[in-house]
């Protein structure tokens, strides 16, 4: 049963884009109990109150495994950065207030042998301390952002979304369930509503069809691929008559 | 941190190729094959990325008003009367990349796949001309056959003499083995309606005419360069892998594919992404290319599809090439945060 973990103000196009896929929020009761879809769990806003807030997800979601995709990790100085290494936490943050840091949801499962997977674009996200020297060589001021936050897998791709979504196409061929994947039209309402929610693209900032500076179509097109290739590899080989 | 030119290139060029050799193919003797043969093909021609070393090979090479000689077909024309739905699209898109930068294409292919090169050349918005008109028309092509009897050394000549091209281009079209035998992918020699345009690429050899090739299994006309590599890589490799060389290999999952990359790495070292065909125009050239009596090589059907692969995989290869490139095109974006 999926729990989504954030703050208040990501909540609206998270849940927008969950029910766009077909994936709807209740209570974490009614999602538990009656397999309604997925729960969320506000993250609190002051760092003081994150600690309390993590050991009550584990004490009563225990939670089998926590996924991170795209959400920011603290640097070796304890600070989150952008993926332009500016700080979202401190004296010198470059936001108008500090950037909750939940990652403590993230390592409290490692600490407890709950396995982890990272999914990020930059290597300030949670999850690129596996990989920190790639980081610090490939990144500009990689060293500055790379996050310190390990995860048991971690997976680095063009953008976050496009990570989760290899992994369920993965999923699904593993299970020989090609309809697991979401649809090149499930994407397009599953991006959509996230704007409409108020979802940004965070390139350009701007509220056009895209993700990253990508057209939409692009990650449609994503979609075509990765069904693709599931689908032709659960396909019997055939040797046609013709070629 | 501004990269120069050429290093953005090289990226571009890395993605292209990426996203060319993804492979999604159907047949036991195709899968896991394409990115064994696309590494021997970097390896054999200095690091690549392979699309850009084909994308200067035409730029270098398309003249003003001079001809550059572009051939397809492959198929058994028992099963495939009108060829295939892999081949012709590739052909026309880098033909009309020939045409934008001023030279004259001239398509050749087996007498019975015309019709099929027709309709997919128009359908790009490429007209068809005779040879003799196609050099005063702009955007436009002409479509001539390629023997498959013993008249088709002397054809050649004939070819290569009319035409006098400054570029060979092959693309998913079948050259035979060291014993002078084409086979299919699946390794079966093929049926007597072959063209052999092999001979056009020897003559080119022999009188240094630059060449590039395009393919997907490693029976086409430019695989002669990783000879070796089709035999220990690709089912049935030691029979079908082609003698025939091109000086530029580009491997791909699918021939059209190597040819769309070849086209968007040209989009993007001349920053002219109108070069590029969109996946609107890629549903054209399909559904011309099928409504021509072309069929879908994998299975045998009158589909839209390509190599198994559906319409809308086709299209969204076109998306993210177009994405490559017109990314590539931004220069000193700096995001605010």
């Amino acid at each position: 049963m999926p729990v989504y973990v954030t703050e208040e103000c990501h909540a609206d196009p998270v849940i927008a884009s969950s029910q766009a896929i077909g994936v709807m929020v209740k209570t974490f009761a009614e999602a538990r109990d009656r397999h309604l879809g997925a729960a969320f769990a506000t993250a609190p806003l002051v760092q003081a109150e994150v600690p309390a807030w993590v050991a009550k997800i584990y004490d009563e979601m225990k939670p089998k495994m926590v996924i991170s995709t795209e959400r920011l990790g603290p640097g070796r100085n304890g600070v989150i950065h952008t993926a332009t290494a500016l700080p979202l936490q401190g004296p010198d943050k470059h936001c108008e207030f500090d950037v909750v840091d939940i990652s403590p949801v993230f390592t409290e499962a490692t600490k407890r042998g709950i396995p982890t997977i990272g999914i990020g674009d930059h290597g300030n996200e949670l999850g690129f301390e596996t990989i920190r020297a790639a980081v610090e060589k490939s990144m500009p001021k990689g060293a500055t952002l790379c996050t310190s936050v390990a995860a048991d897998i971690l997976l680095p791709c063009m953008m976050s979304n496009w990570g989760c979504y290899g992994i369920e196409a993965a999923l699904a061929y593993l299970l020989k369930r090609p309809e697991l994947i979401h649809s090149a039209a499930d994407e397009e309402r599953n991006i959509r509503a996230c704007l409409n929610a108020g979802g940004l693209e965070a390139m350009y900032c701007t509220m056009d069809f895209s993700v990253d500076g990508l057209d939409g179509e692009i990650s449609m097109a994503v979609m075509q691929f990765l069904s693709a290739i599931v689908r032709k590899n659960l396909e019997s080989g055939t040797v046609g008559l013709t070629h | 941190m501004a990269q120069d030119n050429e290093t953005l290139l090289s990226i571009v060029g890395r993605n292209i190729d990426r996203v060319t050799t993804v492979e999604m193919r159907i047949s036991d003797y195709s899968r896991g094959v394409i990115a064994n043969l696309h590494a021997a093909a970097v390896s054999a021609q200095g690091g690549g990325p392979l699309s850009m070393l084909g994308a200067r090979k035409m730029i270098d090479n398309i003249k003003p008003g001079r001809s550059v000689i572009l051939t397809t077909g492959a198929g058994d024309p028992r099963f495939l009367p009108a060829g295939e739905t892999d081949g012709p699209p590739g052909l026309v898109v880098l033909a009309r990349a020939v045409a934008a930068l001023g030279g004259v294409p001239i398509l050749l292919t087996e007498a019975p796949f015309i019709d099929n090169v027709r309709a997919t050349a128009i359908a790009i918005g490429l007209g068809v001309r005779d040879a003799d008109m196609a050099p005063s028309v702009p955007w436009s092509c002409a479509i001539l056959p390629v023997s498959a009897d013993n008249d088709a050394s002397r054809q050649a000549e004939d070819y290569l003499t009319r035409f006098d091209p400054t570029l060979l281009v092959s693309i998913e079209k079948l050259g035979p083995n060291p014993e002078g035998i084409a086979h299919t992918a699946s390794g079966k020699p093929t049926a007597d309606g072959r063209g052999r345009a092999e001979h056009l690429f020897d003559l080119a050899a022999s009188r240094g005419l630059p060449t590039l090739g395009i393919g997907d299994n490693g029976n086409e006309i430019g695989f002669g360069l990783i000879l070796d590599a089709v035999r220990k890589f690709k089912p049935a490799g030691d029979r079908l892998g082609t003698r025939v060389a091109t000086d530029v290999l580009v491997p791909a999952n699918t021939s059209n594919w190597g040819g769309y990359g070849v086209v968007a790495a040209m989009a993007a070292i001349l920053e002219r992404p109108d070069l590029l065909h969109t996946p609107e125009d890629e549903e054209r050239l399909i559904r011309a290319c099928v409504d021509a009596n072309g069929v879908d090589g994998s299975t045998g059907r009158h589909i839209l599809q390509v190599d198994g692969m559906s319409m809308a995989v086709n299209c969204g290869l076109v998306a993210m090439l177009n994405g490559i490139v017109r990314a590539s095109l931004v220069k000193g974006f700096k995001r605010p945060f």
